[in-house]
């Protein structure tokens, strides 16, 4: 989710020019309809939409620089490894109870079925204006590249684009740019989505679009080498937390490499090999198509199915991206290059609620007051690297000589409720944030595709209220009284230490 | 998109033909072959696209219309549900001397953005200004429960009588933000503009002399006359209805009033709305007599650019609808640019100029203009550029927040009364879904050849070499721009 209320975005550098003139020295964007800068047939390919895990905000408004400028070494810590508990508790993200659905009656409600192809179809009704979002999903991502092929799942899903026997090589894109639409592509660690917006006039195409793109792409040496130049053009995501320090704590070993690079052993692919890579990893029964538009669900999801009705049954196969938590009352601590104990990071469930949670709790740590007891230059800074599947919580403390301990302070105060008005207000301004940002059809249709994985969901379809799938309801309720629960305590955390030096 | 043929390979096509001639019999005789059809693609669209293309305009209800004890004409859009709250105050820049210098719009839109976004810091609330033909508009937006709140920070900031403090910063912010110097492109278009619209050089523009030779009585004045709400219109969307914030708009009234006397249009067109029309009869065409004269802008060689436009009316919706596809088609060739508003519009053409032959990039342009205009494209063209057009302004819309204020401004300048104005967007759409090759061809013929149909055409180039333009003045006389007007 990105800072919706952001005043002190830098301003474009002033053109000398005044209103008339302004507005025709401003090029093509202004002035022949906003929606061309970006949608215009040959104007943008569909490769160079910046993929939406690129530069995500903190949404914590936390701070962004400098917070361990003044860190001090921190004392030897404990580092016998907490317990991990490698079992998902799929009712829990964090501390907070799970929300009863049953009870949400009084707002929008959603469609939400899987198909007997196994693909699951979330739709989503928003009037405000005649268009739709649709996102078609697929749970596979960078971290699921095979060791010896980093950077294989960005490519492939690059190669997505290059069309099948019904669709020319970037087809898929043209379509929806030549109606005034955008279409994009998203590479993430866990997820890979392909995102379009368009008038409603195009819905039809586009839909039909997403239910042809996992068929039989084509594939070529010569389209290849153009998937590959068009993948080593995108540049790696910087997380605030270390690779590795992500791969420790999330669990996930596929979490240490950069995704993004494309290596040479790419390039010596054959197109067997490479049809084969694709048909593994992108299937419908691993997808969620999200569809956000004016009509009404329920009319819009047998237009849907018929779409998909000639694949052959599948049952849905999901993989489980829960991290694997750790139980113990000491965080593990994991030695890094450059670090010096002053950083804890925590994994975050993949949900809309968990990420919520997460927001407010970092936003509440952010703006706590020293205690009496604590050292005048104690600071704790929060960050939140956002990520649909594999969001990772980084603290970083600075002016203790026990950061641990600190952070535990801190922790304690939270659980307590010592803090509660604090923690409501940080609760109450995610909501409106989070309200204001949801009303597109396109962040929505991203949060729900973000919504939590189902591993063994019922058939057919089920009427749900749109704000449990989006974690909305979670942030409605008041928190006074909760706890965060263990999943944010010290315990489940990864801190960052110092190498032992060489001896 | 179809699936591929089967007879599409072709050495069964052959075998195919050869079977169909046998069994036919056909003798093998001469035969002379068909005249060659030109293929026109003209098909018509299907109907259920062209009526989803057709609903491409926001379901807005009829606004709530008052007019506040301030003279504010407000418009109030309610949305049922909407979770937020979009105000956009429109304030007119034309109608007023104060006004009539860029350099102090400059500094009067700085002041405003600088004002609104120090009072809406840490208050939930994301404000903005940008401009648009012949108005200044500022924006918040928030969350439904930021309601009151949006209100009462435009009043603070628009109800400030003489903030010369704050005028001064701006205009100290203003000259860091302008650069050294102007690139010659936008000196050119500003130039141009100004001689189309027949506006007194500098209204176009701010370069740092003028800025920094701003008095600040002049700042005051300006500002006192932006800020008049007895000129201005705010427009609100948002899920609450104007009822429930009847004390905050009261409020508003009655901290932001206007000073001294000025006439009050009675209707919010007729605020926004600017002189009248400048009279294109009385120009030329280029390079055909009589010839419009070639204007050179003084100024420092770079980057040698000309720029070609005329002023076009546009008092209909099917006029407004065919300058918008004659634009988007000859955007495929050429970099041209059309602001409309409301009965008139601007239209520009760029051309960058060779160095070694500029002549012939000018001459090249123009006849890419005439060969367009010669030219009838197929019905099916100028529905792909319609539907293109229409549906990237709403994709757009919703990218930018889905603020129906923003296409309420949109709407405003495309309708010739108050109440045409919520259904002016939907009308201009389904006017562009009706195109008429026949009729665009004559509007193009007419409005957009600059060698025959109307006169009025006017050229400018900036940046160019001596060299340079001795090459342009071999096809056409070529004149400073401070010399005397054209024919």
């Amino acid at each position: 989710m990105s800072e919706p209320h952001d005043n002190a975005d830098a301003q474009p550098r002033r053109p000398s020019g005044w209103p008339w003139a302004a507005l025709l020295a401003a090029g093509l964007a202004v002035l022949v309809g906003p929606g061309l800068a970006v949608g215009a047939a040959g104007s943008r390919t569909a490769t160079a939409y910046a993929p939406a895990e690129t530069e995500p905000d903190d949404p914590t408004g936390g701070p962004d620089d400098g917070a361990g400028d003044d860190d001090q070494p921190g004392e030897p810590v404990d580092d016998e490894p907490g317990e991990v508990t490698p079992t998902l508790d799929p009712e829990q993200s964090f501390g907070l109870p799970p929300i009863d659905e049953a009870q949400l009656t009084d707002g929008a409600m959603l469609q939400d079925g899987v198909l007997p192809c196994g693909l699951r179809v979330l739709v989503a009704q928003d009037e405000s204006l005649p268009v739709a979002a649709i996102v078609l999903t697929i749970e596979t991502g960078t971290e699921d590249d095979p060791p010896t092929q980093p950077g294989l799942v960005h490519a492939l899903a690059y190669q997505l684009m290059q069309g099948n026997r019904e669709l020319r090589p970037a087809g898929a894109a043209a379509l929806v740019q030549d109606q005034g639409g955008i279409a994009g592509l998203a590479v993430g660690p866990a997820q890979v989505r392909f995102e379009s917006l368009v008038p409603i006039s195009a819905l039809p195409d586009v839909l039909w679009v997403e239910s042809q793109r996992l068929r039989a792409p084509t594939v070529s040496a010569e389209l290849w080498a153009s998937t590959l130049r068009w993948a080593r053009r995108d540049t790696s995501r910087g997380w605030r937390a270390p690779r590795a320090a992500m791969a420790a704590a999330h669990g996930a070993p596929g979490l240490e490499h950069e995704g993004r690079t494309v290596t040479t052993g790419l390039d010596t692919m054959v197109p067997r090999a490479i049809g084969q890579a694709l048909a593994e990893r992108f299937r419908y029964e691993h997808a969620t198509l999200v569809v956000v538009s004016p009509h009404p669900p329920a009319e819009l999801r047998e237009r849907i199915a018929a779409l998909f009705a000639d694949l052959p049954e599948q049952a849905r196969h999901v993989r489980d991206r829960s991290p694997r938590w750790r139980s113990g009352s000491v965080p593990q601590a994991m030695p890094i290059a450059g670090e010096t104990g002053a950083t804890l990071v925590w994994p975050v469930a993949p949900d809309p609620a968990s990420l919520g949670q997460a927001t407010v709790w970092c936003k509440a740590l952010n703006r706590q007051r020293r205690h009496a007891g604590e050292p005048a230059r104690a600071r704790v800074r929060c960050h939140l690297d956002v990520d649909p599947r594999r969001a990772t919580l980084v603290l970083k403390v600075s002016g203790v000589d026990d950061p641990v301990a600190l952070v535990q302070t801190r922790i304690d105060r939270l659980e307590r409720g010592d803090d509660a008005p604090l923690v409501d207000r940080q609760r109450e301004t995610v909501r409106r944030e989070w309200s204001v940002e949801l009303r597109g059809p396109l962040p929505l249709a991203r949060s729900l595709a973000a919504a939590r994985i189902e591993l063994d969901p019922p058939k057919g379809w089920r009427t749900r209220p749109l704000a449990a799938l989006t974690g909305m309801a979670e942030l409605a309720l008041s928190w006074a009284g909760r706890s965060f629960g263990p999943r944010l305590q010290p315990g489940a955390a990864v801190h960052l230490v110092a190498l032992e030096p060489p001896p | 998109m179809s699936p591929m043929s089967p007879m599409s390979n072709p050495s069964r096509r052959i075998a195919g033909l050869v079977a169909a001639l046998l069994m036919l019999g056909v003798p093998g005789c001469k035969r002379s072959l068909a005249p060659k059809v030109e293929e026109v693609w003209d098909e018509a669209p299907p109907l259920d696209h062209a009526e989803a293309l057709a609903r491409l305009a926001p379901p807005w209800p009829n606004p709530t219309r008052a007019v506040l004890d301030s003279g504010l004409i407000t418009f109030w859009l309610h949305e049922p549900a909407a979770p937020v709250t979009h105000l956009r105050v429109l304030l007119p820049t034309r109608n007023d001397d104060a006004l009539r210098s860029g350099a102090v719009l400059a500094v009067l839109q700085t002041h405003l953005e600088q004002a609104l976004q120090s009072r809406a810091r840490n208050r939930g609330v994301l404000v903005q200004t940008r401009i648009a033909p012949d108005r200044i508009e500022l924006s918040a937006h928030g969350s439904l429960e930021d309601t009151a709140r949006a209100l009462e920070l435009l009043a603070g900031v628009l109800g400030a009588r003489a903030p010369e403090s704050g005028l001064e910063t701006a205009r100290a912010e203003v000259l860091t933000q302008l650069p050294a110097r102007a690139s010659t492109e936008e000196r050119a278009v500003a130039a141009l503009v100004e001689v189309l619209l027949e506006r007194p050089s500098g209204s176009e523009r701010a370069d740092r002399a003028a800025v920094e030779a701003l008095e600040a009585q002049q700042l005051l004045d300006g500002w006192q006359a932006l800020v008049d709400p007895r000129r201005a219109v705010l427009v609100v969307h948002s899920g609450a209805e104007a009822s429930e914030h009847r004390p905050a708009l009261r409020q508003l009234a009655e901290r932001w009033r206007g000073t001294g006397r000025r006439p009050v249009p009675p209707s919010a067109l007729a605020r926004l709305r600017a002189d009248p029309l400048p009279s294109p009869e009385s120009r030329g065409y280029l390079l055909t007599a009589p010839t419009t004269p070639l204007q050179v802008l003084p100024g420092p060689e770079g980057s040698p650019v000309l720029v070609l436009g005329r002023v076009l009316p546009t008092p209909t919706a099917e006029e407004r609808s065919l300058a918008r596809l004659a634009q988007r088609l000859l955007q495929e060739q050429l970099d041209v640019r059309l602001v409309i508003h409301g009965d008139l519009a601007v239209f520009i053409l760029r051309v960058p100029l060779s160095t070694r032959t500029a002549d012939l990039s000018a001459s090249t342009a123009i006849d890419a203009l005439v060969a367009m205009a010669a030219e009838r494209q197929p019905q099916q063209r100028l529905y792909q550029a319609a539907q293109l057009w229409l549906g990237g302004r709403v994709v757009q819309a919703s990218l930018d927040g889905e603020d129906w204020t923003a296409l309420w401004s949109d709407s405003m300048d495309l309708a010739d009364r108050d109440d045409g104005i919520a259904g002016a967007l939907a009308r201009d759409a389904g006017s562009m879904l009706q195109p008429d090759a026949e009729a665009l061809q004559a509007w193009l013929r007419r409005w957009l050849d600059p060698r025959g149909g109307e006169p009025g055409w006017r050229w400018l180039v900036a940046g160019a070499s001596d060299r340079e333009l001795r090459r342009l003045s071999r096809i056409t006389p070529v004149q400073s721009l401070d010399a005397a007007p054209a024919p």
